[in-house]
């Protein structure tokens, strides 16, 4: 029987002639499809393109259209750009690997609106974890509240809860830490016994000293020798264990030294809870900057950590395997793992990008601006050059203004090593409520400057806004939301402030002209502890120590009274105890120990006076 | 419908009597990599030229196909999760570097854990699933086939008009 059918192959090749027509005729629909879809796990909002061309002929793709959804806006843009033109290389195509020598982006704007919401109905899992992380950091940033009314009122001390002071669990800890410690030694020197042994072995030194070898004869000396040799193995057994032990008492109670020491900062720290439970202001300047602007900083560093998280996903280091989520199907998608070859075309390149960008309008801001990319790719290992990217003006419309943006992402070493900054000048500045009140402030057009650097997990990084031009008002929605692109504040206590906070906080600013907020922020790049600086959080506080200054200080001394009176008790004890420790129990060990060395070494004097060495 | 009925017939036929059980059984076991791994893949394009070129009972093939079909849905997490260790596994390490950096293999989507884990276990399979599938048809035809022709009703459907009119549509 022939096995093969060769009539079929005509029609086989037709059916595969076919296939490639529908590829050729439907790949500016997959092109399109695919920058959609990959546009929305990296922007974690949606990515729309009106139209793509792939010449694969020509090496070229043309997108016509892209706008990428702000994730943290979504009614508006991240980014628009009206022509996108790609040169492609075609061979490293069959190893589905895109390698893009220059792509020129045009007509690119920023935070334009949209008809439609951006956001994603089911974002993909790691995106969205990404986003709920970032925004679970917000509302865990801990905003100090700006309350005064409290003030007014009479201060309740008694809602400080004994159970909530951090001094008490820790005291107790060191009370119950003291007395289990206290336990396991007595019991130690109890089975080590070096009382007997030290009264036993003086007993055989006395016989030592008092006897005679010529009197005690070949007998009595060898029964001494023996005796002495294992009162002396004792004495050294004991000697070993008891240093251990001491050794051990040494470290403990050192230990437990430093606990105590540690309640006094453990006051201070239940202070200071004691008084944000009751809603009194601090008179510290940063403190203060917190409550007025940490709404304001939280939601804008919302992104930027969004970001510098993205690049360490999509610009992974190293050349380990990486996982990706399998391609959309009926099916189940399943993972798909790339591994990364040494000397390899990387998976994805773009060698180098240009964009010419626009801002329009007769805003001082408005002009063109260059911007130049290189080196991004998926596997910066393989490529072995950082990503680079720059921004600066090309032509100013009105006003003289300057934009720099600098980046480096240098993730070809096993360490992420990411530095950047940006300085925007002549730019609008964000307009917000201040410590969610009805006081609003417009800072008008000013400066601001981010720089960043990222080692490893460690993020440290500085953001500045600078305004002479600042407007105030008073009025509007209480903690109105209003903030720059339609962001909403993040995390804090958004709360609304009282009439008299209100009024105070009204004229100690009103007159303000010049505002400067700085954010520094350090820590790990998904969650960094921030510190917020402004001159008029200073002009608040000199201005509440002023007006305010003795009745604070009377509701803060009426605080420190009350968790006083919770944990003196608690640290007194502890305080007792390990001092009980040390002296009946800590103190008995080194005697000891030096008791059994002393009578160990007359010991040993005795024996080779008595009992002379062959 | 005329194309669905003629399929029908077609499958029908080939159980019953077209080609050897040995022909009918490697086709549906060949067929059943279509069900049981993602459709749109390159290795599918390969075997499905093999199917075309080489004398298989392509109605068995489609038998086969649609067999696997719910097959491959349900077993998915399976060929999830074999995929995924194949991948991980360090000591095969090269060979998926290999694979996914080799020009047209890149193409086969050999590294991701469902097309992997299911292509694997039907190439374990598909032996088995030989012997199975010729066991079956030889036993289908010697019991029930000839079961069903003795029965009143086949008789009286097959002397019915409206088996003419299925007879119509019989393919040649």
């Amino acid at each position: 029987m022939k096995i093969m059918r060769w009539k079929a192959i005509v029609p086989l090749l037709l059916v595969l002639v076919l296939i490639g027509i529908g590829y050729v005729l439907y790949s500016d629909t997959l092109v399109e499809h695919t920058i959609e879809s990959l546009g929305a796990d990296l922007v974690g909002a949606k990515v729309d393109l009106d139209e793509a061309d792939l010449s694969l002929r020509e090496g070229r793709v043309r997108l016509v259209g892209l706008a990428a959804a702000n994730p943290n806006a979504p009614m508006r843009n991240l980014v628009e750009a009206s022509e996108i033109i790609a040169d492609v290389r075609v061979l490293p195509l069959l190893e589905k690997k895109v390698v893009i020598e220059q792509a020129s982006f045009r007509g690119v704007r920023f935070g334009t609106e949209r008809a439609e919401s951006g956001e994603l109905e089911n974002p993909s899992p790691e995106s969205g974890r990404l986003l709920r992380e970032i925004s679970g950091w917000a509302d865990r940033v801990r905003i100090p509240p700006l309350n005064l009314d409290a003030l007014n009122a009479v201060v309740n001390v008694d809602a400080v809860s004994i159970d909530s002071l951090t001094t008490v669990s820790r005291a107790r800890g060191v009370v119950a830490f003291a007395d289990s410690v206290r336990t396991v030694w007595e019991q130690n020197l109890s089975q080590l016994n070096p009382a007997q042994l030290i009264d036993t072995a003086r007993a055989l030194v006395d016989r030592l000293n008092r006897a005679n070898a010529l009197t005690l004869g070949l007998a009595g000396i060898t029964d001494l020798a023996n005796s002495s040799r294992s009162v002396l193995t004792s004495l050294t057994s004991t000697t070993d264990r008891l240093s251990g032990l001491d050794s051990n008492v040494r470290v403990t109670m050192n230990m437990l030294t430093q606990n105590v020491t540690g309640l006094v900062d453990d006051r201070a720290a239940d202070y200071a809870y004691a008084r944000r439970l009751l809603r009194l202001p601090s008179l510290d300047a940063p403190d203060l900057s917190a409550s007025l602007f940490g709404d304001m900083a939280v939601a804008r560093l919302e992104p930027v950590l969004y970001w510098v998280n993205q690049a360490e996903r999509y610009l992974p280091p190293g050349l380990n395997p990486r996982r990706y989520p399998g391609p959309k199907r009926p099916r189940r998608a399943g993972v798909t793992v790339t591994f990364p070859k040494r000397d390899a075309i990387p998976k994805f390149l773009v060698e180098s990008a240009d964009a010419d960008l626009a801002i329009g309008g007769e805003g001082v801001a408005a002009g063109a601006y260059a911007a130049a990319l290189s080196g991004v790719t998926t596997e910066p290992a393989i490529y072995g050059q950082p990503l680079r990217a720059m921004v600066q003006r090309s032509g100013a419309t009105v006003g003289p203004t300057d934009i720099r943006v600098n980046l480096a992402l240098d993730h070809t070493g096993s360490v992420i090593s990411d530095s950047g900054s940006a300085y925007l000048n002549g730019i609008p500045l964000p307009q917000f409520a201040l410590a969610g009140s009805r006081v609003n402030v417009d800072l008008g057009t000013g400066s601001t400057e981010l720089s960043l650097a990222r080692t490893g997990d460690s993020l440290v990084g500085q953001w500045t806004w600078r305004s002479n031009q600042v407007r105030w008002s008073r009025g509007g929605g209480s903690g109105e939301r209003r903030a720059e692109g339609g962001e909403q504040e993040a995390g804090g206590v958004a709360q609304r402030l009282g009439a008299f906070a209100e009024d105070f906080l009204w004229q100690a600013i009103a007159s303000l002209e010049d505002v400067e907020i700085t954010v520094r922020f350090s820590g790990s790049p998904r969650g960094p502890s921030l510190r917020i600086g402004s001159n008029v959080g200073r002009v608040v506080a000199a201005n509440l120590r002023r007006e305010l200054g003795e009745r604070i200080e009377q509701a803060e001394q009426q605080v420190r009274q009350q968790v006083n009176r919770l944990v003196d008790q608690y640290v007194t004890e502890a305080e007792s105890r390990v001092a009980a420790l040390e002296s009946e129990v800590a103190a008995v060990v080194g005697v000891r120990l030096s008791e059994v060395v002393d009578v160990r070494t007359e010991l040993e004097r005795a024996i080779r006076r008595v009992i002379p060495r062959p | 419908m005329y194309m669905i009925l003629k399929l029908i017939q077609k499958l029908i036929a080939t159980l019953n009597s077209d080609g050897t059980p040995g022909q009918v059984a490697a086709g549906m076991a060949i067929g059943t990599v279509f069900g049981l791994t993602p459709l749109l893949n390159l290795h599918n394009l390969l075997i499905l030229s093999v199917v075309v070129l080489v004398r298989v009972t392509f109605p068995a093939v489609m038998l086969g196909w649609f067999v696997a079909v719910p097959l491959g849905f349900a077993f998915d997490p399976l060929f999830d999760e074999l995929g995924q260790r194949l991948l991980e596994t360090l000591a095969l390490n090269p060979v998926w570097t290999a694979v996914t950096n080799t020009p047209v293999i890149a193409l086969a989507n050999l590294n991701n854990s469902v097309v992997l884990g299911s292509l694997v276990v039907w190439m374990i399979a598909v032996f088995p699933l030989y012997l199975l599938f010729r066991w079956g048809v030889g036993r289908y035809r010697a019991t029930v086939y000839a079961r069903l022709q003795r029965m009143k009703i086949y008789r009286a459907v097959k002397a019915s008009k409206l088996y003419n009119v299925y007879r119509l549509f019989r393919p040649e």
